[in-house]
């Protein structure tokens, strides 16, 4: 999976590349411990993302979670597929998805 | 059977009507996302039929009821409103009830707090997103008889 990052001021942005599963989210989860702090808009680019699986979702609702004590987050460009997990997941319901 | 019961207004009821069966099982499920917490509950109910299950969104909330009637199985996420509240909620029913079962059900990868989790020393740690199947798993190997 490729991160990237893109910050301006107190926004960033991270578009998610490729696969996020149970290999991958440790690495998302380790750049999101660091990179929020002081962060009060988060935007989760997944429009390149073709999968998540249920440790990647645990990573998005971390970061959901402390997004939620310090500003906003919302995911974008969610494909059909991903889109389904978050259905299923219930995760549609909580998530800030445009 | 309580069925789900979410929330202040009804904790009420919830009191009266365990205090009808003093035996039963009572589990205490916590969790500030309605959407985990409705499916932990319909888990567990699936699970132990036998016993008293009430959900909260609400720590504070969970500890008064706890107090007043008693908790067995205590499920919790760890971070609750943007705090690691869920660890404070465990050791204070842990206080009340020291043989009180703790199952974490959290976002919290187990390295986060492991100090603090080792030290509560919990009966299961499910990370999110918990299936039945954990659930099952983690009820049939609590520390505490129940």
């Amino acid at each position: 999976m490729k991160i990237t990052q893109n910050r301006e001021a107190q926004k960033l942005t991270i578009a998610l590349e490729g696969r996020l599963d149970t290999t991958t989210a440790p690495e998302l989860e380790g750049s999101l411990g660091t990179v929020l702090k002081d962060v009060t808009e988060l935007i989760v680019d997944m429009k390149d993302l073709e999968y998540i699986s249920s440790a990647g979702l645990r990573v998005i609702l971390k970061a959901q979670k402390v997004m939620f004590s310090q500003g906003k987050m919302t995911v974008t460009g969610v494909n059909e597929s991903v889109m389904e997990v978050f259905e299923i997941t219930g995760f549609a319901d909580i998530l800030n998805i445009q | 059977m309580l069925g789900m019961l979410v929330g202040a207004q009804k904790k009420r009821s919830a009191v009266r009507s365990v205090r009808k069966d003093a035996k039963r099982i009572r589990i205490i499920c916590v969790d500030d996302h309605r959407i985990f917490l409705s499916r932990l509950l319909s888990y567990v109910g699936e699970l132990m039929p036998e016993a008293e299950t009430v959900g909260f969104e609400n720590p504070e909330e969970a500890i008064s009821f706890a107090k007043e009637v008693g908790c067995d199985i205590l499920f919790t996420e760890i971070e609750l409103g943007g705090k690691p509240s869920g660890l404070l909620l465990a050791r204070q029913i842990q206080e009340a009830n020291p043989r009180v079962n703790l199952i974490f059900t959290t976002v919290c990868s187990p390295n986060e707090y492991a100090k603090e989790v080792m030290e509560i020393r919990p009966s299961g740690y499910l990370t999110k997103v918990v299936e039945m199947g954990e659930v099952e798993k983690a009820l049939q190997s609590l520390l505490y008889a129940v």
